[in-house]
């Protein structure tokens, strides 16, 4: 079943003074289904950011229109999106979005408080994911007092606590190290076998070729995509890294 | 690069920080043309040198000290919010001394704009505050606000004085801090305040004390010698409360899982905490600056609106005569004389006896005149033995009136003892409230109508003086109302020390006319409530300024976190729910606590009133109740106009 569908995405930034318009994405159209894997690939400044905001409605496109379960999230009330939000979206940012106020517990539980659920069962999660992430030892810091990694894992952890149907992950691996990459990569992929969807922005090709389905945009487009299927990581790697090259080479790839 | 280069710059910063930068060169300016006027005003030809301007020139002093600490205070909080600001052109290879000549021009340029701009409204609007000021003082002879190149002098001086020490402070700043300081932000990298128990537990003690001596004293030289230290406690307090207190007891409520963990309180408090350790100065520094309003407000306001009480109480008829020697025969012989000369006035409702009061024990229907043996004022009954002329009474017989209705059948005093004729209820020639106004804090009010002259001046005799402390010598009094020329109040004036100059031993008299006390009165309590008005408008600029920046900075910090919160699904509506209720315990708990000291001060306040001989209470209750009401008014109104700062900036970061 589609849990997403983005219609047809442009979108352009007027700059404070309305002097510059940058348009960042052009004409993007592509849908997610349910328990689906996708990466998002493309070079820094391609409109990666900007489209996972559109999807989770943080932003609205200048044109063009995001259906999610068959609803048009334009259509729907500020207090809805917020609610589905809080119930069942996990948003990994790039800059992680701590808040300087919360201990990184408090920071985790987060989103937990916002949906009411009972202190036992925040305890529970926040052992299992902490565990999961490796910062089960620093939980009690506050955000300014652990490292960029750390940092990183922090928001993954209040991403994924509330199991939320779908993940929006911007380079989550962004600022981690191989062990901790592969780590992560691997709950994800757990997550993704218990039945959550992800949708992952990336820059490495070692994350992408988890995913089930890379999607690589360029010029404000959906360029490309490759599917998994039944490749290992290592034949998705190397795909996946052609198309790279030739992306780079600025040629169409057919 | 020449220095018309930085000059450009400091220019474009200033312009750039308009935000920061109008509110505070606004109040620089009125702060200028406020001191200016009132300077000009102690200079005045009217005033200076002349008791109704000893008070004018206090306030000089206040204001130039307040200025001083106020802007230096607000100036260090800009130079915080642009701390990164200027940590970049550091960066960026200005030099430190480019950077300081930056800010000279910046300081400079204010310093001229509001020194010139409040010195020439000062001098278009000092003729209306002068009226305003006569109107309280009465008329003078000299009815124009002076304008003197003296006054103009000092006023440039000191403010120059003030922003040449703000530009040293900044540019000491610059110089003293490593490029990298300056970069960080002020909130990343905060740590959270620890919760400081045993401060907090000081400031419980010290506001506690202070509380309990404004209750507790009600003896009057004990509430003058105390009253400042109270006011310490209770300010101390205020801090220790407010910076310490309040980050213990959000602790407390953190440590509270149950409680914590529910949407609203898990974002309150946790901002709470941070917000409390960069604003908890301000917010006590507004709780203080507010009581200081109130208190100066109700109390010089009811001072100069009970005049007429007590130029009623000191001087209850149009002249007042008091005439005592100290051999009651010679009191006969001077009496009589006196009421010869005073034949020819026209005297309307004349009131003539002999009395004298003092404080005194009561115990088995005896008057003690003891006060050795009563220790505390509250204690003591305060006596008044009265005699005239034409009295119903027989020998050994009195009329005595108790304000709290004891009834006795005989009564003692000194060697004699008395048949009570008569318990009144009420006392001929006082009404009721004139007699309540007599009792500044005694057990109670006994005034005793006595058969003679002689009676009166044997009971006093039989006091022994080294025993007291209160006590007022025995008098021949002569009271009336009626139109006087100043010709015939200067024949008053010298007429008992003519009369008594030939009178044997030593002699005391009073004269005193209501007009003219009422006059000095209007003068002196005038110029104070002048004063109280004035220093509360001060103190009210100020108010509004800490409140607005502390708005400003709080939005910055706050707008960013709020953004997260939404981006993570807390709803429009409850953002703004959780802002509001939280901007508002903010706002409203200085308000609350300067109306919780205030409940507590009043007492204390009205004691020393009484020494003024301010003793309409309900008039102090009154005037207390409508100033607090009138400035929660414009509380109120600052707070909503500065939380639109606030929201304006939260928003304007809001995506959603
Ligand atoms: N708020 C904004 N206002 C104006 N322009 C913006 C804004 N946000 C992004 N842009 C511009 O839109 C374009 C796309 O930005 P976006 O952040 O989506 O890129 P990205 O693909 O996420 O890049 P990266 O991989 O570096 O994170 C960029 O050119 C950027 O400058
Ligand atoms: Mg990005």
């Amino acid at each position: 079943m589609e849990l997403l569908e983005a219609k047809n995405i442009k979108k352009i930034y007027t700059t404070r003074f309305g002097g510059n318009q940058v348009q960042a994405l052009k004409n993007v159209s592509f849908s997610v289904e349910e328990n689906e894997y996708v990466a998002i690939m493309g070079e820094s400044g391609s409109g990666k950011t900007t489209l996972l905001n559109i999807l989770a409605s943080l932003d609205k496109p200048t044109s063009g229109e995001v259906v999610l379960r068959g609803k048009k999230l334009n259509a729907i009330s500020e207090k809805e999106i917020s609610a589905f939000r809080r119930e069942h979206l996990g948003f990994v940012f790039q800059d992680f979005n701590l808040l300087d106020t919360f201990s990184v517990k408090d920071n985790i539980l987060l989103p937990l408080v916002l949906s009411k659920k009972s202190i036992n069962e925040m305890e529970e999660r926040l052992k299992a994911v902490a565990s999961a992430l490796n910062i089960q030892d620093i939980l009690n810091k506050m955000p300014y007092e652990i490292s960029g990694g750390q940092r990183q894992r922090v928001a993954v952890a209040r991403a994924i606590i509330i199991k939320p149907d779908l993940v929006l992950a911007d380079e989550p691996t962004g600022a981690l190290d191989s062990r901790n990459t592969d780590e992560l990569l691997n709950l994800l992929n757990q997550i993704n076998e218990a039945g959550q969807t992800i949708l992952m922005v990336t820059h490495s090709t070692k994350a992408a070729s988890h995913a089930k389905r890379v999607l690589f945009i360029k010029d404000g487009e959906v360029f490309h995509q490759l599917y998994k299927g039944d490749l290992t990581n290592a034949q998705m790697y190397q795909k996946i890294s052609d198309v790279l090259t030739l992306l780079a080479k600025g040629e169409q790839y057919e | 690069m020449n220095s018309f280069f930085y000059l450009k710059l400091a220019l474009t910063n200033l312009k750039k920080h308009s935000k920061m930068v109008i509110p505070y060169l606004l109040t620089s300016t009125l702060f200028v043309m406020m001191f200016y006027v009132i300077l000009s005003l102690s200079n005045h030809s009217e005033f200076y040198g002349r008791t109704r301007g000893v008070l004018l020139a206090f306030g000089v002093i206040v204001i130039a000290i307040f200025a001083f600490i106020f802007l230096f205070y607000t100036n260090s909080f800009i130079i915080k919010q642009r701390r990164s600001e200027l940590g970049i052109y550091n960066i960026l290879g200005m030099e430190k001394k480019h950077v300081s000549l930056t800010l000279m021009f910046e300081t400079l340029i204010m310093a001229l704009i509001s020194i010139s701009v409040g010195i020439l409204v000062g001098s278009l609007f000092g003729q209306a505050i002068f009226l305003a000021l006569m109107k309280m003082v009465g008329e003078l002879p000299v009815m124009y606000f002076e304008i003197t190149w003296n006054s103009i002098k000092t006023t440039i001086l000191l403010f120059l004085f003030i922003f040449l020490c703000t530009m040293v402070y900044n540019i000491s700043r610059i110089h003293l801090s490593k490029p990298i300081d300056l970069l960080k932000s002020k909130s990343e990298g905060e740590k959270e305040p620890k919760a400081k128990w045993f401060m907090a537990l000081i400031g419980l003690v010290c506001l506690g004390s202070g509380y309990a001596i404004a209750i507790l004293i009600t003896n009057p030289m004990e509430v003058i010698m105390l009253f400042f230290v109270a006011v310490i406690l209770v300010m101390i307090g205020t801090y220790l409360l407010f910076t310490a207190g309040s980050i213990a007891l959000l602790k407390l409520m953190r440590k509270n899982k149950k409680y914590y963990y529910q949407t609203q309180h898990f974002i309150s408090v946790s901002n709470m905490i941070y917000r409390m350790k960069q604003n908890a100065v301000g917010l006590a520094n507004i709780c203080i600056l507010s009581t200081m309003v109130l208190v100066m407000l109700s109390s010089t306001g009811s001072l100069f609106l009970g005049i007429e009480d007590s130029v009623q109480l000191i001087t209850p008829k149009d002249a007042v005569l008091k005439v005592g020697t100290d051999s009651f025969k010679e009191m006969i012989k001077v009496d009589q004389s006196m009421m010869e000369e005073l034949k020819s006035y026209d005297k309307k409702d004349f009131v003539h006896n002999y009395q004298f009061s003092a404080t005194a024990a009561l115990a088995n229907e005896t008057i003690q005149f003891k006060n050795k043996t009563l220790t505390y004022e509250s204690d003591a009954y305060y006596v008044m033995l009265v005699a005239n002329d034409q009295n119903d009474l027989k020998e050994n017989e009195v009329r005595v009136y108790f304000d709290d209705g004891t009834k006795l059948e005989t009564l003692s005093i000194g060697n004699k003892n008395y048949h009570v004729a008569e318990n009144t209820s009420s006392l001929k020639g006082y009404e009721e409230r004139d007699i309540t106004r007599f009792n500044p804090g005694f057990k109670g009010l006994v005034y005793v109508e006595m058969p003679s002259y002689k009676d009166v001046y044997d009971a006093y005799s039989s006091i022994d003086e080294n025993e007291f402390t209160y006590l007022n010598q025995p008098s021949f009094n002569y009271m009336f109302d009626g139109e006087l020329s100043d010709q015939q109040k200067e024949i008053l004036r010298q007429l008992p020390s003519n009369i008594m100059r030939q009178a044997e031993g030593g002699y005391y008299y009073h004269v005193s006319f209501q007009d003219d006390l009422r006059k000095e009165q209007y003068e002196f309590f005038g110029s104070f409530f002048f004063l109280g008005v004035f220093l509360s408008i001060l103190f009210m600029i100020a108010t509004t300024l800490i409140m607005y920046y502390k708005q400003m900075s709080e939005g910055l910090d706050d707008g960013k976190r709020y953004e997260i919160l939404q981006k993570v699904g807390l709803s429009h509506e409850e953002v703004k729910k959780t802002i509001h209720s939280q901007i508002l315990i903010v706002f409203f708990m200085p308000l609350v606590m300067a109306g919780i000291h205030i409940l507590f001060a009043f007492n204390m306040i009205y004691r020393m009133f009484e020494m003024f001989g301010m003793i309409n209470k309900l008039l102090f209750m009154e005037i207390t109740a409508g100033v607090f009401v009138i400035f929660s008014f414009f509380y109120f109104i600052t707070y909503q106009c500065t939380s639109k700062v606030y929201y304006q900036i939260i928003s304007s970061r809001r995506r959603t």
